[in-house]
């Protein structure tokens, strides 16, 4: 099965959650490499210490509030730029120490908070200061600091909905509606170009649809489309035909849904 | 709030200009210009000398890439913006490297948008 087509799978799926409560004081190094990428997290955790993954979920459930975990700096920036969060916590002990890739989500125009998480108390953090990071701090599961931080970044009106205009929500809904009304001839062009083998069409295609689907309130649309475009890219062509299958299937069911 | 910037959308994909001018309506902003390839907003650019430009990567007759390698020629305090929709590593950087100012990934929501209001407002 392709990294592709997981990768679909991998957005429906709930996790299954962490171990919970090993709220050991001293911090153990077991060390795990899983990504959890949850539709409704608001707080981004890159690290692959099972007992800091633990701590911060448990916080956060308690909130009835979701995590995402990754495992590496560079999956941080991407998710980062893709994805509203409101917090991101560096575990500052994984393998490449995340300065460069703090810095480059600042220059890249992430303005919420970045916090370093550290194991122990003469760990040198200016570094991911001078970086942008907001703060460091000493990892520590009665940590009242840690408490306070969330306090500030997600108890704020920073995680509750943005109140839309009556005006832009009129908009969204009629660029919505204008979207579905070419939605076909889309779909026509996709299929007409993957039974042609015309792979330069399908990556045009595939790459409109990738970016407006999600923009326009059908993120299936672009989750579908990034896989198709990802394939097109490539070159395994071959496999294009089960995203495009479920996209096709999935466009179906949403223009019948919204034939009035 | 109201941002007071000159804004210049460049994007060859009509409803995905349309749905940026909604959220920086939404935001308080005016759009001073859309283009939709990379020669019109050079040309634009140098004309109206915007602060903000939102650029998108992939545009026809010229790259949003290579819009950057000019722009700061043509107008040295517009803030160039890179859309794409391609949020690799390799494409943060070049972008960040020819000057970008900013990389924001389609599908975007408005709170990205507002992240860069925010971040140049100020």
């Amino acid at each position: 099965m392709s990294n592709i087509l997981n990768h679909i799978r991998m957005k429906k799926i709930t996790f299954s959650k962490y171990p919970r409560n090993p709220h050991s004081k001293q911090m153990k190094s077991t060390s795990i490499s899983q990504t959890k990428i949850t539709p409704n997290a608001c707080t981004l955790l890159v690290s692959t210490n099972i007992e800091t993954i633990t701590l911060i979920e448990n916080i956060l459930a308690e909130r009835g509030l979701e995590l995402a975990i990754v495992n590496d700096s560079e999956q941080a920036i991407e998710l980062a730029l893709s994805r509203d969060f409101q917090i991101i916590f560096f575990d500052l002990t994984i393998k490449n120490p995340p300065t460069s890739a703090i810095e480059l989500l600042r220059a890249a125009g992430y303005m919420r908070g970045i916090v370093g998480l550290f194991e122990l108390s003469n760990t040198d953090y200016t570094n991911y200061i001078q970086a942008g990071a907001n703060c460091c701090l000493q990892l520590n599961p009665n940590s009242s600091r840690l408490i306070s931080i969330f306090n500030e970044y997600l108890d704020s009106n920073k995680t509750k909905p943005r109140i839309i205009s009556d005006k832009m929500k009129a908009k969204t809904k009629k660029l919505a509606k204008l979207f579905l009304a070419d939605l076909p001839n889309k779909l026509q062009l996709l299929n007409n170009a993957f039974n042609q083998q015309d792979w330069e069409i399908l990556d045009m295609v595939s790459h409109k649809l990738k970016g407006l689907g999600g923009a326009m309130g059908f993120p299936e649309i672009t989750t579908y489309a990034q896989a198709i475009n990802s394939l097109v890219r490539n070159k395994q062509f071959s496999e294009i035909i089960t995203p495009l299958d479920l996209l096709n299937q999935y466009s179906q069911t949403l223009l019948k849904e919204n034939k009035n | 709030m109201t941002y007071n910037f000159k804004i210049l959308i460049a994007d060859d994909d009509r409803e995905m200009r349309n749905l940026l001018r909604g959220y920086l309506e939404e935001l308080g902003c005016h759009i001073d210009i859309e283009v939709e390839n990379g020669r019109d907003a050079l040309k634009q650019v140098a004309l109206i000398q915007p602060q903000l430009a939102f650029i998108d990567i992939e545009m026809p007759i010229k790259s949003g890439l290579e819009v950057l390698q000019e722009i700061n020629t043509l107008s040295p305090k517009t803030l160039p913006i890179i859309v794409s929709g391609h949020n690799t590593i390799a494409n943060v950087k070049s972008a960040l490297a020819l000057g970008a100012k900013g990389f924001i990934v389609k599908p975007y929501s408005i709170d990205k948008i507002q992240q860069i209001l925010e971040k140049y407002a100020g």
